[in-house]
């Protein structure tokens, strides 16, 4: 059975894998993330965790404590902004972490933090990711899975995450990512 | 024949002698403390509540059985809720969104099972803290949401939150 998975997963290419590794690509394949088909286009970065999700991990970053989950619904939400799903309103949520929506998605990572948002079905927004200063980014999978780095923002466009569509940006903090 | 005198046997109408538990709060006097008994009988003299752990006494023509407290566990209702806890975290376990989360429809039944498995999702909660928050607000309704604005995002404290209501609302017995 994995074997099948792996062959479908991998493009027709049997991989030699280890039991974690099989266990990454059944996560993956259950996001339909076929496209992250080698470990150059993406990389494990954390344990699992339930303390935090995509939203806090992408606003926050690391100064998010592991132990904040951001959503409209019922979790931390900023004060000044209505608890809705959608996109006007998590733009609001971001806007008070001090970004502002940007055009440009590449260049001086150094200096500019950008996030992007992802949106799902009805404007509503299923998953967010950070730029890291080395010019890759990040993402928190799930509600209880990991972090991992990829190269660029579209490889975690899915049917579970959506597309990713809004890009916003802030003068980088200088501690942390 | 009354049932509700603690401690004084009584011949029931089969014939065999009954003692009643001596507890407190036995009587139609209603107890402050919803951890004390369990089940509820009654009969022409009243209303007599026992731990859920004693017997009843043997069922008479003047005994009948008519409830079950709030933290009683029912065991089909736990079935029910373990085959579709599995189910909803295999199906939403890597998703980020809690609307996405919460319409998945294992989820959805979780919340159709209603008031009896409040006392179970809380004793899950206890020991998984995971996104049943939303379950447990739509059952416990009208009740109003226990948690603070300050909890909000801290997962823990949000698990932590509900017990407490639980503990104070007779969910969960100490």
């Amino acid at each position: 059975m994995v074997q099948w998975l792996l062959l479908g997963f991998n493009g027709g290419r049997i991989m030699d894998t280890s039991p974690s590794e099989e266990l990454e690509l059944r996560k993956l394949m259950a996001l339909g993330l076929q496209q992250l088909r080698s470990k150059s286009d993406y990389s494990i970065t954390s344990p699992e965790s339930i303390k935090y999700n995509c939203i806090a991990w992408a606003a926050e970053g690391e100064s998010c404590k592991m132990n904040r989950i951001w959503d409209p619904d019922g979790f931390y939400w900023p004060k000044d902004v209505e608890r809705q799903p959608y996109l006007p309103f998590y733009i609001q949520a971001f806007e008070s972490e001090g970004f502002r929506v940007c055009k440009d998605r590449d260049g001086n990572c150094e200096e500019v933090e950008r996030i992007v948002l992802f949106l799902g079905n009805e404007n509503c927004v299923w998953h967010a990711a950070r730029q890291l200063s080395s010019g890759k980014w990040t993402s928190k999978l799930g509600k209880k899975w990991e972090d991992i780095e990829h190269r660029t923002p579209e490889l975690m466009n899915c049917n579970e995450y959506g597309e990713a569509t809004v890009y916003m940006s802030r003068k980088r903090p200088k501690i942390g990512n | 024949m009354p049932i509700t005198s603690p401690g004084r046997p009584q011949r029931q109408s089969s014939g065999m002698i009954w003692t009643p538990p001596k507890r407190r709060g036995l009587g139609n006097e209603p107890s402050n403390d919803p951890w004390e008994f369990d089940k509820t009988a009654i009969s022409l003299g009243g209303t007599t509540r026992y731990p859920l752990s004693s017997q009843l006494p043997p069922k008479g023509d003047y005994v009948a059985f008519v409830g079950i407290s709030k933290s009683f566990i029912d065991p089909q209702t736990e079935k029910d809720f373990y085959e579709l806890l599995e189910k909803w975290k295999a199906e939403t376990d890597g998703l980020s969104s809690v609307r996405q989360i919460s319409m998945n429809e294992h989820y959805q039944c979780i919340v159709g099972l209603g008031p009896k498995a409040i006392p179970i999702i809380l004793q899950e909660l206890a020991k998984h803290p995971d996104y049943l928050f939303w379950a447990l607000k739509c059952i416990a309704r009208p009740a109003s949401d226990p948690i603070q604005e300050n909890e909000r995002g801290d997962i823990g404290a949000m698990a932590a939150a509900w017990i407490q209501w639980g503990k104070d609302n007779g969910y969960i017995a100490e």
